[in-house]
């Protein structure tokens, strides 16, 4: 079976910028995997480059086993992202901005109008289907991004910090939802500065420093025995030379 | 030398440079050397067409001609200030850190109503004062009263359209305030050019009516020298009684708005805005269509967004507003009618342009766009298309209206408008800012040069069908500039990181 998600040799630079710099990185399917590093560490270019949305300067990416530079639309099929801004229309309606969603990934109609009206549900945004966007707070947007990155039962989703924003009990369920797709077979990568949530609900996770993964592995893999935290893990690994 | 910190200077050349960089763009030095230079032809132009003119012939132009003239300019001045105030009231999202420093409020204002003036006058004042300078020096040195005229003219307007945006807050509240000023600044501005245009397009009989009545005394009260509709005109022509009413006039209304807004705002009349909206007002909700069609999809997305907010229906009716004395001229006989159709080919284009804009520039998700599985090159001609379908079927009766024209050429003005709707769609597509406007709010216009790029096109197009429909060569001119304009609006974008 072929991994979720396989980068090999990635490159990107912006102007003399090495935001990414020769990055291996292999995602198992069916885990939620985190990707830690510090601010500039290039995470966010590494999933922006991973969902098809910038092109490398070098490298290769496989997203379920389809090549992003040679076939995007097939690897876009089986993907969704989420970037850290929750990107919506503010005029739109969530049902509407679903039903873009929905056309934009060619879902049959019947099936896509049922599967928004649960996920709606399930994030409890119900009661608001009929206000506009621009009246939901930031962490009932986060959540009708999510629905529309669900909307589709992508295999894979990736998330650029998805809790960020988010008030303790949205988190949680984002959180408990992210785990259950992770449980169910799907696999879920997101990016997150916050150690203690990549602690807890990641499978696998891997540590970026510099534009290339320092560490990565189970947790036991990164305590390699030792009874030490992540954090203490992550300061020694991402710790900037005198 | 630099004004000091918080001090008016400070705060007036601080909104300078944000409006300067927001005019030039990343091309300051080619807007600076594209200005100037433009500046003395001006200059050149108004040296040389008034050099045959003496005192005697200034005092022949009819006072009623300078004071038309006069009267669309302060109006126009004055739908400006309306947007600007709107702009500097809702949209600027530096308010809390501004009034967060210890810089009395008062001078805030102050310095935002100066900035808003200066704006305000920079058209005016760009076209107009070389013409004063070319009159003072063949002899009539009383037309530099051009300077305060004008100056006065632009703090009159813009302290007039403050007081009204919040005349606008008390009442409707600041939410919809916002709203109401812009929609008030585009009357007014259409209003301006629909009264000059009236006289066109009235019937004959009424035409010959008003005729008489403006050559009978009472007429003569209002439109002859001495009619008080013509004291900006007498202020602008150095004069100095209007001329001293004039800036006393603009010195209580600039103190009157500075101190309105400086209560406003201390008792939280502007916060509403800044709040979301309440919840729950969003109706019964239409039930909403999912459907597997992309194209269905996008272009629904577009038509609802564009139909959803206020300023996209400014920025789409104000050309169909303008289009309305063509279609009565259209209905008519005479030259009028002849014109029609290449006015039409020009304001199709605008429409298109102004749709394709809030289409491509105004793209609010523009990650779900480039992570959806479908090739870029549909969605971006899937926008256009977007904004091409209405532009086209405004125009489509103006397009009946030419086939029934005796000698009309309803193929010909079809081409033409195809040809603007499609070119001035690419040029703004092609001319898209790099990187997302999140919020169609906050994006206030296209980019200038993309927008000059898109009217000269236009324009070129309009050109064409009048070329072609009169049988005049220069039409080809016209073909060109409208041909080549996507390709300069793409050479022209700012290069990307």
């Amino acid at each position: 079976m072929s991994a979720a998600l396989e980068i090999r040799g990635l490159e990107k630079r912006f102007g003399a910028t090495r935001a990414v710099d020769g990055l291996d990185l292999v995602v198992p399917a069916g885990e939620l995997f985190a990707l830690l590093g510090p601010n500039g560490a290039g995470k966010t270019t590494t999933l922006r480059l991973a969902a098809g949305l910038l092109a490398p300067d070098a490298g290769s990416i496989r997203v379920a086993g389809h090549d992003v530079a040679a076939d995007p639309l097939a690897a876009k099929r089986v993907l969704a992202f989420l970037p850290d801004e929750p990107q919506l229309y503010a005029k739109l309606r969530p049902l509407e901005y679903l039903a873009f969603v929905a056309g934009l990934w060619g879902l049959e109609p019947g099936v896509a109008q049922a599967r928004a009206r649960d996920l709606l549900a399930l994030l409890g945004l119900e009661g608001t289907v009929n206000d506009p966007v621009e009246t939901y707070s930031r962490g009932m947007k986060q959540k009708l991004v999510l629905a529309g990155a669900l909307l589709h039962d992508p295999a894979v989703m990736i998330l650029d910090e998805p809790l960020t924003g988010l008030d303790a009990a949205a988190a949680r369920l984002v959180k408990d939802l992210l785990a259950a797709r992770a449980a169910s077979g799907r696999t879920v990568i997101l990016s997150t500065h916050i150690l203690e949530v990549a602690e807890r609900v990641a499978t696998r996770l891997a540590i970026v420093s510099h534009g290339r993964v320092v560490a990565g592995g189970t947790m036991a893999d990164l305590r390699a025995g030792s009874d030490r935290t992540l954090e203490d893990i992550f300061l020694e690994l991402t710790r900037e030379a005198p | 030398m630099s004004a000091r910190p918080a001090s008016l200077g400070f705060l007036v050349a601080f909104e300078a440079r944000l409006a300067w960089r927001r005019v030039a763009g990343d091309r300051r030095r080619i807007a600076i050397a594209a200005l100037v230079l433009f500046w003395l032809g001006l200059h050149a132009a108004a040296f040389q067409g008034l050099a045959g003119l003496r005192t005697e012939a200034f005092a022949r132009v009819p006072m009623a001609v300078f004071g038309a003239t006069t009267l669309f300019f302060a109006f126009a001045m004055l739908a400006t200030a309306f947007g600007l105030a709107a702009h500097g009231l809702f949209e600027r999202r530096d308010l809390d850190l501004v009034f967060a420093a210890p810089v009395p409020s008062r001078t805030v204002w102050a310095a935002r109503t100066i900035a808003a003036a200066a704006a305000v006058a920079a058209f005016p004042a760009y076209f107009g004062l070389p013409f004063a300078h070319a009159a003072a020096w063949h002899g009539e040195p009383r037309m530099l009263a051009a300077y305060p005229a004008v100056a006065a003219l632009a703090i009159l307007s813009s302290a007039l359209a403050l007081l009204a945006t919040l005349a606008l807050v008390r009442l409707a509240g600041a939410r919809r305030a916002r709203v109401l000023a812009q929609v008030l600044g585009a009357i007014v501005g259409a209003a301006v050019f629909l009264a000059f245009q009236a006289h066109a397009f009235l019937p004959e009989s009424l035409r010959a009516a008003f005729g008489a009545w403006m050559a009978s005394p009472a007429g003569m009260s209002w439109v002859g020298d001495a009619s008080p509709l013509w004291v900006l005109a007498r202020a602008l022509g150095g004069e100095l009684l209007p001329l001293a009413g004039l800036v006393a006039t603009a010195a209580a209304a600039f103190a009157l708005a500075v101190r309105g807004a400086a209560r406003a705002q201390a008792m939280g009349a502007l916060e509403a805005f800044r709040a979301n909206p309440p919840r729950g007002a969003g109706g019964s909700g239409r039930p909403v269509r999912f459907g597997r069609s992309i194209a269905r999809a996008v272009v629904a997305k577009e038509w609802r967004l564009v139909a959803r907010d206020p300023r996209a229906i400014l920025h789409t009716l104000l050309p169909l507003l303008y289009l309305s004395p063509l279609l009565i001229a259209g209905l008519r006989r005479g030259e009028g009618a002849a014109l029609m159709a290449p006015s039409v080919v020009v304001l199709a284009g605008f429409l298109a342009g102004g749709l394709a804009w809030l289409a491509a520039s105004g793209e609010e998700a523009p990650d779900l766009l480039a992570g959806a599985p479908v090739r870029p090159s549909r969605l971006v001609g899937l926008k256009a298309a977007s904004a091409c379908l209405p532009a086209a079927a405004v125009a489509l009766p103006f397009i009946v209206l030419e086939a029934l024209r005796e000698g009309g050429m309803p193929f010909v003005f079809a081409a033409c408008l195809a040809g603007s709707i499609g070119s001035s769609a690419l040029v703004q597509i092609a001319g898209a800012e790099p990187g997302a406007r999140r919020d169609l709010a906050r994006a206030s216009q296209p980019g200038r040069w993309t927008s000059i790029i898109e009217h000269l096109g236009a324009a070129g197009w309009g050109f064409a069908c009048w070329g072609a429909l009169s049988g005049s060569a220069w039409g080809w001119a016209g073909l060109g500039i409208g041909l080549f304009s996507p390709l300069v609006a793409r050479l022209a974008r700012p290069s990307t990181a």
